[in-house]
């Protein structure tokens, strides 16, 4: 049984390697799209930096005063875009010279601005934002002026405090109060804010279930197509009549299935690091951090549960696949009536982005620790947090779920109804 | 004397559709016996039962003493089944079908390449065989699959519509092959098909199915002379007008 066994194993593994469609569907795009992903966030990533960190500015200075000089000067220095000056212009002949010329923001500053500030009464700065695309970018960009007028109001209380209170630190006055944030992670104190412990963890809580369902989905249409394929190419006929357990003909088609899952999965999970990275590398500077750098570390038990988890998910839903398969007539049919399927990853996979499957009412919870998926999703979660006894209740429950899949495939190959069950999508034919 | 297939009291149900109605026929040993009538007579049905697909609503069927449900193991051991339509893996070479198929039945490489070589010598495809079977024309196609069912030498080869579809070279080419493996080999055969002619040139005995029973059995001379009828076909149509 067991040579017999790998000789229909390596039979799968050729056709499915020199399968253009299995190739190019399954391995080859998604490394593709994602490169191209990549490569063209990073491109629009890269001049959306451009235009937030370097916005060309006008600015109309009617006042001309000490402080206004100040203003432009600081403006000039600290802006890599194109600073222009202008003492007599109209606002609206500055605007127009903004649309024509690629300027992002007309700045006026009024007549006495600065003897406003001298005397004590609050001045008025006019910022005017040029929308030509309404793109991220430009609302990125338009935060800049109004920073730096945040930098010369706290420069000015500061002079003014100064002047009142010699011998104290302004700081104090400006912010009486200044806060040291840490977060208790496992019962551990780490000096980090809890925002960016939730911000580091939601990004790997989205990233991990994306995964797992793209490849999931990608391992489960090739099973059942490998099942299908059989009866459209009219060769299953001849393999249920050979010398061969329907058992085995159907571990076969399993492991063939898995290991182009597991192909997959590492072709798509480089794709996605990269992407990812390059796309974080930007998009999140300030979360540049790893689950280790906050002390959120899977321990080897963590990992070989989370692992254990992720492999029988994928092994059960496999088995539902081939099961599923069965009962289509082509190809067509068997990917349609797996498509099925995804809901059952679909719904942990939303509740799991959001929330806590254990904080729901307990209505829906059953259901939802039914569906195996919801242990793949919640697993590293878990593993993180050291909740073993939760792993090991949904290993438990998925090694039973497969079992039994398993066993009512293997009871549907042996009977008749592998070649007797039909479910066509195509019109029927006789 | 021990029949090579017995069939007794043979019934089949799709549903409520009764396909097969208690029939019955015995096959001996090295005989080519066919059975023969028009589409949906129950030919595949009785060739799929045989061949341990599916199982029977009701009655006994034996392959060398085997009976097909409960010994179904055993039966798939000896015999070989070339389904009507049948097609093959269209990614790998015939070489590599041919390689896969041995492989199943017998564990030693010189044994495996012994059985190409006689594959090999049945299709006569030579170096077409190192081609991908998806490049194979349909005569060629089914050259291949007669080449695989002959290949191990079975004790029963179930072949069923072994021509259909193929133009006359490649008809002719498979009947040969059918029948010159069959003498050499003293193979028993079942094979069905509704061209009255070929069933005449191949097979010993035939039995007439309609409508999921068998009407008529014998050899094709005693048929043809017990109808006075040039050739099979005429039989046939003269038994189901009377029928």
């Amino acid at each position: 049984m067991h040579s017999v066994l790998i000789v229909i194993l390596k039979k799968e593994v050729k056709e499915m390697l020199r399968d253009p469609k299995i190739l190019i569907g399954m391995i080859i795009a998604p490394v593709l799209i994602m490169g191209v992903m990549s490569g063209v966030m990073n491109f629009v990533m890269s001049s959306a930096k451009e235009a937030v960190l370097n916005p060309n500015v006008i600015i109309v200075d009617y006042d001309n005063s000490l402080l206004s000089n100040v203003v432009t000067s600081s403006l000039t220095s600290s802006s890599g875009g194109k600073v222009m000056v202008i003492g007599d212009m109209s606002v609206s002949k500055a605007i127009e010279l903004a649309l024509k010329e690629d300027f992002f923001i007309v700045m006026v500053i009024p007549k006495g601005f600065g003897y406003n500030v001298s005397i004590g009464r609050r001045a008025i700065v006019e910022l005017y934002t040029v929308m030509k695309s309404l793109s991220i970018s430009e609302g990125g960009a338009s935060s800049m002026p109004s920073s730096i007028i945040e930098f010369l109001n706290s420069e000015i209380v500061r002079e003014r405090i100064r002047e009142v209170a010699p011998n104290i630190d302004p700081e104090v006055f400006l912010k009486p109060i200044s806060r040291v944030e840490y977060s208790v992670v496992k019962g551990k104190v780490i000096n980090v804010p809890p925002q960016t412990v939730f911000s580091v963890v939601m990004s790997q809580s989205v990233f991990i279930p994306i995964i797992i369902m793209i490849i999931f989905i990608t391992a489960m249409q090739f099973a059942s197509t490998s099942i299908a394929l059989e009866k459209e190419y009219k060769t299953l006929e001849t393999l249920l009549t050979l010398p061969v357990s329907r058992f085995t003909i159907l571990l076969a088609k399993l492991m063939s299935s898995v290991m182009l899952a597991v192909l997959g999965s590492v072709s798509f999970m480089f794709a996605y690091m990269y992407y990812y990275t390059s796309v974080t590398s930007f998009g999140l500077p300030t979360i540049n951090l790893s689950l280790s750098d906050i002390g959120l570390t899977m321990t080897p038990i963590g990992l070989l549960l989370t692992g254990l988890t992720l492999f029988l998910s994928m092994v059960s839903s496999l088995v539902l696949a081939l099961l599923i398969a069965v009962f289509a007539e082509d190809v067509r049919s068997a990917q349609t009536l797996v498509g099925y399927l995804y809901f059952l990853m679909i719904i942990p996979m939303m509740v799991s982005m959001f929330t806590d499957v254990s904080s729901l009412p307990m209505l829906l919870q059953i259901p939802l620790y039914l569906i195996p998926y919801t242990y793949t999703l919640a697993s590293p979660r878990a593993a993180l947090l050291e909740n073993y006894g939760f792993l090991v209740i949904g290993i438990v429950y998925m090694v039973v779920f497969s079992i039994a899949v398993l066993y009512i495939a293997s009871k549907f190959f042996k009977s008749e109804k592998v070649l007797t069950a039909k479910i066509s999508f195509r019109r029927s034919r006789r | 004397m021990d029949f090579a297939v017995e069939v007794e009291r043979l019934n089949k149900f799709y549903g409520k559709f009764h396909a097969l109605k208690d029939v019955s026929f015995n096959v001996n040993s090295g005989e080519i016996y066919g059975l023969i009538g028009p589409n949906g007579a129950g030919k595949t049905t009785t060739l799929r039962i045989i061949a341990t697909l599916l199982s029977p609503s009701s009655g006994v069927v034996k392959v060398f003493g085997m009976n097909v449900v409960n010994d179904a193991d055993k039966v798939r051991r000896i015999i070989s089944y070339l389904p009507e339509e049948a097609g093959a893996y269209k990614y790998l070479t015939g070489y590599e079908y041919l390689n896969f198929m041995a492989s199943l039945y017998v564990k030693d490489k010189a044994e495996v390449k012994k059985l190409i070589e006689e594959a090999e010598l049945i299709c006569g495809l030579n170096g077409r065989l190192k081609d991908k079977i998806g490049t194979y024309s349909k005569g060629m196609l089914r050259r291949l699959l007669v080449a695989r069912s002959l290949m191990i030498r079975p004790k029963l080869a179930i072949l069923d519509e072994p021509t259909a579809g193929l133009d006359v070279i490649h008809s002719q080419y498979v009947r040969r092959i059918i029948k010159d493996y069959a003498k050499r080999n003293n193979v028993t055969m079942i094979i069905s098909s509704h061209n009255m002619l070929e069933v005449e040139y191949l097979c010993d005995r035939v039995a007439l199915i309609h409508e999921g029973r068998i009407i008529l059995e014998g050899s094709p001379s005693e048929l043809k002379n017990k109808f006075s009828a040039s050739n099979l076909e005429e039989v046939f149509s003269k038994v189901v007008k009377l029928a």
